[in-house]
């Protein structure tokens, strides 16, 4: 059976480089350090990506950018990728950030899942298999 | 000591009140007394009762009377009665009193009301054939009321000196004249006085609004809605015909805002006007307001303001009066009140203003009691930004350690769950000590950061050494290589020590601790914002008394106005926030922190387009160790 394949957003790379250590066993896992490259490798149509594992505090890009600096950029990547692109891959989102407000919109644009960073890649694979099925 | 000086305030009538000095009243009634030779004293008419001791005075035919039991009651029934029946008609009448004598009395009128009589006369009147009937038949009919026989009084009443028709009228006329003067002193002081009671309500209300602001967010803000509705309010009480506020702030477009309030010609009460900077002496035009006082001295704005009477302005042309007030300087803002009271048409000193000129310690007092208020709403302000900052920073600090903590957890569950291969594993056991030292770096910086002060270090944690060329490249090295694999991460080439160019470097007196976390924080702000597969370099060059070492980059660029402010305490450069949102805003301060411990100075150069990129430079000047020059 083929592999799934996860596009992972995240700019801190030394934890990137964990998940996806732990990843990389059962799923294919594509690496983009902010929004606007994971837009365009969503767009370039390349890759068949069956979830998105996303970060929310992330650098700014050319076309990803928020009112807070950086700091909710990846509520905007969201928001154009389901909303405004229409896409239908399932979001998770793997954040620090634990602001109900910014959780609250996450939902409402449709993401999935928030999990939390404190969590370990082993219970982060066991909400990403819930939407790889 | 009279009887008036032991009474309380609240006793007083509201003449005696009114007056307060009531030494000069005194005098003036007894100067018009003893000039006109006649008898006299005053009746406030709310307190008619009370007598003013020392024009009390009586004729020997009215002691007699007032002796007689019943006699002092009459002669105070016909004197209220007069002095009513004055007030009534609000000008001086004279008559015949019950005792037979010509009485006179003035009202002294203040808004239309009679506030007290001046009562004086007992006279005979020598030249009217019509006064002694009537006298005489008043003297017996007073003689029946008190039960003596008719003409026992006659003795005492001929006694009495005369005076003629044409004195009485000159003396009514000249009495007056003092009872106008008075009601216009009385009038000016009630007037102060509701004046004054009203700014004291108006000062209480400002108080209370900019307390009740101190709790928002914008205490600023608020103080400046606040006085907009209050300064329009002291300028009605001080009856100005304009009140202006002006607020500069150079470093905003170089204008200043104005609020002005022209009641005299009914004009829209607020006005905001955006004046650039270079008619700051002419701030409103069309001959209406001038303030010529207002000296511009270099980019500082120092005003040189007119606050003693002799420093008044009074422009020829246009006839109006400012009293300017700064009220603040919070940072670069200048704030200045001021307040207009037009003079009379070709007036050349300051007494026709006399009404005008009146208020101004009141507007002074006011003006204190503003910039008080609003120095404690700076204060506020000033608290609530520091607190908001270490709330930023505790929040980002917060991230800045679940970021790479959760790295290290996640990479250790990897290798736990035998998800990596031995060779792979080895690489994250290397990344894992390299990773273990940044977040110590973090830990440091932050517990630095949490000092207090505008010097985080003590002298006493000074320990330098000596260090020479050697030493000093070595620790360069070591300080590289904790970097090695973040760099490798992000495919940098670097960082590197150019070491042929150290090797001329004298020695340098360093405390190599401190001089340690210098450079890491340093080459991690490089790496941290250095574009993929670029270099990173640390170089040195010796000067006259001095070395530089210059650490490049290419990377994120850093803006001109940017270069001098990334230094301070929790603040990043615009570019470097949207790059890395997790950043707190101290890894350079700490660094500037370090370097002046050193006495030597760093600085930033603006980024320049080179074959990389935009090249960032950060340069550290160190004195060369005393003796151990080239």
């Amino acid at each position: 059976m083929a592999k799934h394949t996860i596009l992972y957003v995240e700019d801190e790379q030394w934890l990137m480089g964990g998940v996806v250590d732990y990843l990389s066993a059962d799923y294919n896992v594509l690496r983009a350090r902010n929004g606007d490259q994971a837009l365009a490798l969503l767009e370039s149509g390349k890759h068949n990506i069956d979830l998105i594992l996303l970060d929310i505090m992330m650098p700014q890009g050319d076309r990803i950018r928020d009112s807070r600096r950086g700091r909710t950029s990846g509520v905007e990547f969201a928001r154009i990728v389901l909303q405004e692109q229409g896409y239908d891959t399932p979001i998770v989102c793997y954040t620090v950030v634990n602001d109900r407000r910014v959780h609250d919109e996450l939902k409402q644009i449709g993401v999935k899942e928030i999990v939390s960073k404190r969590e370990l890649p082993s219970e982060l694979e066991r909400v990403v298999k819930k939407y790889l099925r | 000591m009279s009887n008036r000086e032991q009474r309380n305030e609240d006793q007083m009538s509201r003449i005696e009140r009114l007056f307060g000095d009531l030494e000069t009243f005194d005098l003036i009634l007894d100067r018009v007394l003893r000039d006109w030779g006649g008898q006299g004293t005053v009746i406030p008419r709310d307190q008619p009762r009370r007598l003013f001791d020392n024009q009390s005075t009586f004729e020997p035919l009215c002691k007699e009377i007032r002796a007689i039991e019943g006699g002092e009651e009459l002669c105070w029934k016909c004197n209220l009665e007069r002095a009513e029946e004055a007030a009534k008609e609000g000008k001086p009448i004279d008559y015949i009193c019950d005792n037979g004598l010509l009485d006179i009395t003035v009202p002294i009128m203040v808004r239309g009301q009679s506030i007290a009589t001046i009562l004086f006369g007992q006279r005979r009147v020598s030249d009217d054939p019509d006064f002694e009937p009537e006298a005489i038949a008043k003297l017996r009919r007073t003689e029946r009321k008190l039960g003596l026989q008719p003409g026992s009084l006659q003795e005492y009443w001929e006694q009495v000196k005369t005076i003629t028709r044409a004195e009485v009228e000159q003396a009514k006329a000249e009495v007056n004249r003092i009872a106008k003067f008075i009601a216009e002193i009385v009038t000016e002081r009630e007037e102060l006085q509701i004046k004054s009671q009203r700014s004291t309500e108006l000062e209480r209300q400002l108080n209370e609004l900019a307390l009740s602001n101190l709790s928002k967010t914008e205490p600023v803000k608020d103080f400046w809605r606040v006085l907009g509705v209050v300064f329009p309010k002291i300028c009605s009480i001080l009856d100005a015909q304009a009140g202006v506020v002006l607020r500069g702030h150079p470093t905003k477009e170089e204008t200043f805002t104005i609020q002005t309030r022209y009641p005299s010609t009914n004009r829209s009460s607020q006005e905001l006007y955006t004046v650039p900077e270079s008619k700051w002496q002419k701030l409103i035009r069309g001959g209406v307001v001038c303030v010529a006082n207002l000296e511009e001295s270099d980019r500082q704005y120092e005003l040189r303001l007119p606050f003693e009477e002799s420093e008044l302005v009074h422009p020829r042309e246009t006839e109006i009066a400012i009293i300017p007030m700064q009220i603040s300087s919070h940072q670069a803002e200048r704030v200045v009140l001021a307040m207009a009271g037009t003079s009379p048409p070709g007036s050349t000193d300051l007494v026709p203003w006399l009404p005008f000129k009146q208020q101004i310690d009141l507007f002074k007092m006011l003006g204190s009691r503003l910039r008080a208020a609003y120095g404690s709403v700076i204060g506020q302000h000033e608290r609530l930004l520091h607190e908001e900052q270490r709330r930023q920073y505790v929040q980002d600090v917060m991230h800045q350690l679940v970021g790479p903590l959760s790295g290290l957890r996640a990479h250790c569950e990897a290798l736990l769950h035998g998800r990596v291969s031995v060779q792979r594993g080895r690489v994250i056991l290397e990344t894992l000590v390299e990773q273990g030292g940044l977040l110590q770096r973090y830990a440091e910086n932050f517990g630095f950061a949490a000092r207090s002060g505008p010097s985080i270090f003590d002298p006493s944690e000074w320990n330098p050494e000596l260090c020479d060329s050697k030493r000093l490249v070595d620790i360069l090295i070591k300080c590289t290589k904790s970097f090695q694999g973040q760099a490798k991460a992000k495919d940098l080439i670097g960082p590197s020590v150019n070491e042929s160019s150290f090797r001329r470097f004298p020695p340098l007196m360093l405390d190599v601790e401190l001089f340690e976390i210098l450079i890491l924080n340093l080459c991690d702000n490089a790496v941290k914002y250095s574009y993929q597969s670029t270099p990173t370099t640390i170089a040195g060059r010796v000067l006259d008394s001095r070395v530089e070492i210059e650490i490049t980059n290419y990377g994120i660029p850093l803006k001109p106005e940017e270069v001098n402010m990334i230094f301070q305490r929790y603040t990043r450069s615009k570019q470097a926030e949207e790059h890395e949102p997790l950043g707190t805003g101290i890894g350079l301060f700490i660094c500037d922190q370090i370097v002046k411990l050193h006495k030597g100075t760093i600085r930033a150069l603006p980024s320049k387009k080179s074959q990389h990129g935009n090249e960032v430079k950060f340069i550290v000047t160190l004195p060369i160790a005393k003796g151990q020059g080239r």
